[in-house]
């Protein structure tokens, strides 16, 4: 899908100023976000930042106390959860059914007819090397196995907006790779694909997309290229020899994590890196010195930690 | 949307109601549960049954030796047969000793002592190789009673032919027209059925109660119900759980139903019953009794379910539902002989009780139709708010995971939307 069509097309899901508390605890405060068609949204935060009582209602599995979940542009409507699949974090399968028997199960749920959830759910198998599994009671399954079988059973019925909450944990880097490769071609196949977890490497590397939660609300979001460029290139990795305390205690430093020999520092703004590299030269034996981008883990650390501060202000 | 819900329903039902049917556990306990029980109830019948046919060998000591004679064939008659009594007069203690040593070495079963002085005293010594000849006894004590009183009338002057008339005893035929509308039944007979197929109900609405809890946890426990509950809603899935593993417990009973009416002929004649008549109404009121009674009880224990991660959490609150079907129980035998005392009709109203407890009384007498109709209006009701109460709470329930429920929380879902 290009993406001029992609901004035709309503947003497949929208959320709309949503807040939702259990209790007294605020889980989500008027949070809002959408994701287009053909994009990978990451949905970040620390534990129980309110990532999965964000994905439980756009599901419909809860309701939101206030605001509204749009489902491909429409008012929230139960019907359209049948172009949506869902991976959530704790996985279930019925452990005494065969693989192949839970599939078309949850096949049906979603609208298949049982022959074709069948077939379908064979095509897949056979795809992600599951075909002589297919028969098994799921508790003969491996874990890894396990969590393929749920995949599939969330992709079944070709959902246009695919949910996923932690979908890389527990993964072998073999499947972690055959996972980033079907979700890319499902991407590219138009679909909407948001994801959660607290690991940030993957997020990086697959969206398009970030929405960064923190105590239920949303401290960052926007396009993760937008998002790189606001932050600047004010990260600088070091590799050196000598007393790195000068590092920490430098000026021009905001803040500075030394490794002894080794050093992330972090540039106040409108600092100059190539000042700071004449300065430091002259008393430190430097063998590296590179300006980068912010990873996304000094970013979202830097956005909790400053929310932190914030809140005691 | 409806047609929507219905087919989730239906889907969730079918997968509940086969997974289970086509169980290996569901079919041995189908199978041997009724074989085990007629085992239980056949066995003793049966070893008893052969004792009985066997011909009892007893001796008849008396004096005189028309007494004695008038005793043995009155036995015989009384015994249909199986007590062979042969009569000796030799009522000397060597005598007594030689019988009393024939019945320690088995040659003899029981002999009975008829001397002058005890016949006088009405004090008559009745002695046997075996502790449990109660029939026996039984049937000898009227054997003798009789031939006393013949003597006695004989000896005030009347003909042996009008003692004789004047003894007879009637045959009783006992009919029970209420359950069987007049079709013959054997009373005692009668009785076992209704106390088989209200034990039946018992059985089938625990059993298939606790395990609309145990698969509730099971769903909740896998996370499978995360899943589940995208594509459907809470109560759909609760509507097709409840429905499905009802219908299990529904054609459990049918399969045993099916096999105690084939059996019961044989079980009426191993038992010494006259024929039983089982009226249809029965099965009906059955079926209808066992489906509003699981839907109030399976409401109930998905709630439990929900709320609760392990049986051991939930063990006390399954003690709190359970409690109303055990009262019944207790009410359950006077409901069987006595089926319209004031607090039986009472307790059949009662709804957790109904179930049982107006079953009872249907299979055991003939409350009036505006009673079973008022049991089941009532039954209906309680029904209706159970399923939005507990509803409720499995709602919020199956999706709190990894801590300990509190009553108090349990109340505070009710209250969320």
């Amino acid at each position: 899908m290009t993406n001029a069509h992609a901004a035709l097309a309503p947003a497949a899901v929208e959320l709309v100023s949503v807040s939702k508390s259990y209790d007294a605890v605020a889980a989500v405060k008027e949070l809002s976000f959408a994701i287009a068609r053909g994009q990978i949204f990451g949905l970040l935060g620390p534990n129980g930042a309110g990532k999965t009582s964000t994905l439980r209602m756009m599901v419909g599995i809860t309701m939101p106390d206030g605001g509204e979940v749009r489902l491909f542009g429409e008012p929230f409507d139960r019907r359209n959860l049948a172009r949506v699949g869902y991976l959530p974090e704790e996985r279930g399968l019925y452990r005494r059914m065969t693989a192949l028997a839970n599939l078309v199960f949850l096949g049906q749920l979603n609208g298949l007819g049982a022959r074709e959830a069948r077939s379908r759910a064979r095509a897949w198998a056979e795809r992600l090397g599951l075909a002589d599994w297919m028969e098994r009671k799921v508790e003969e399954l491996s874990k890894g196995m396990q969590q393929k079988v749920q995949f599939i059973a969330a992709v079944l019925h070709e959902p246009d907006l695919l949910i996923m909450d932690e979908p890389f944990a527990g993964l072998d880097p073999v499947n972690t790779v055959q996972l980033k490769d079907v979700l890319l071609e499902l991407k590219n196949s138009g679909r909407a694909i948001l994801f959660s977890t607290h690991r940030m490497e993957q997020v990086e590397k697959l969206s398009d997309a970030i929405c960064l939660l923190d105590r239920g609300r949303a401290v960052l979001s926007g396009s993760l290229r937008e998002i790189k460029a606001r932050y600047g290139k004010r990260f600088v990795q070091i590799e050196y020899e000598g007393d790195g305390r000068l590092l920490v205690a430098h000026p021009m430093v905001e803040s500075a994590a030394d490794y002894g020999n080794y050093a992330e520092v972090r540039l106040k703004p409108g600092a100059d890196s190539q000042e700071l590299l004449r300065e430091i030269a002259a008393r430190l034996r430097i063998s590296r010195f590179e300006v980068m981008e912010p990873s996304l883990e000094h970013i979202f650390i830097d956005a909790v930690t400053k929310g932190d501060g914030n809140a005691r202000a | 949307m409806a047609t929507h819900g219905l087919r989730n329903t239906w889907l969730v039902l079918r997968r509940e109601y086969l997974e289970r049917v086509c169980s290996r556990s569901f079919v041995l306990t189908t199978l041997l549960m009724p074989a085990f029980l007629l085992g239980t109830i056949l066995l003793p019948a049966v070893l008893s049954g052969q004792s009985g046919s066997q011909a009892r060998r007893v001796a008849i000591v008396s004096p005189d030796e028309a007494f004695g004679k008038s005793v043995r064939d009155r036995l015989w008659l009384e015994s249909n047969g199986t007590y062979l009594g042969r009569v000796e007069t030799d009522t000397s203690a060597a005598e007594r000793a030689r019988l009393t040593g024939e019945l320690r070495a088995g040659k003899l079963d029981a002999y009975v002592w008829l001397g002058p002085e005890a016949l006088e005293h009405g004090d008559i010594g009745y002695f046997t190789n075996s502790p449990s000849d109660f029939i026996g006894a039984g049937l000898m004590r009227d054997a003798v009673t009789y031939a006393i009183r013949r003597r006695r009338l004989i000896a005030r002057g009347v003909s042996p032919e009008q003692a004789d008339s004047m003894l007879a005893t009637v045959r009783l035929r006992t009919v029970n027209v209420g359950a069987s509308g007049g079709a013959q039944s054997d009373v005692l007979g009668g009785m076992i059925a209704a106390f088989g197929l209200v034990f039946l109900m018992f059985i089938t609405l625990l059993s298939y109660g606790v395990m609309v809890m145990r698969s509730v946890m099971e769903e909740k426990g896998s996370r499978i119900v995360e899943v589940l509950l995208c594509s459907l809603t809470s109560n759909e899935l609760m509507a097709g759980k409840i429905i499905g593993t009802g219908a299990v417990g529904l054609t459990q009973a049918a399969v045993w139903t099916v096999m105690i009416v084939v059996a019961m002929p044989f079980l009426a004649a191993a038992l010494h019953v006259g024929a039983v008549h089982l009226a249809t109404s029965w099965f009906v009121y059955f079926a209808v009794f066992y489906v509003l009674g699981f839907l109030l009880y399976a409401a109930m224990f998905a709630a439990v379910g929900a709320a609760f991660e392990s049986m051991e959490d939930a063990q006390q609150w399954n003690m709190v539902i359970i409690s109303p079907l055990i009262a019944a129980t207790v009410l359950m035998g006077p409901g069987v002989t006595s089926p319209d005392t004031p607090v039986t009709v009472a307790a059949s109203m009662v709804p957790l009780c109904s179930p049982l407890l107006m079953y009872t009384r249907i299979v055991s007498g003939n409350p009036p139709a505006w009673q079973i109709g008022l049991s089941i209006a009532i039954l209906v009701g309680t029904i209706w708010f159970a399923m939005r109460l507990c509803g409720r709470i499995y709602r919020v329930g199956i999706l709190m995971y990894g801590k300990r429920v509190r009553f108090g929380e349990i109340v505070k879902w009710l209250r969320y939307t």
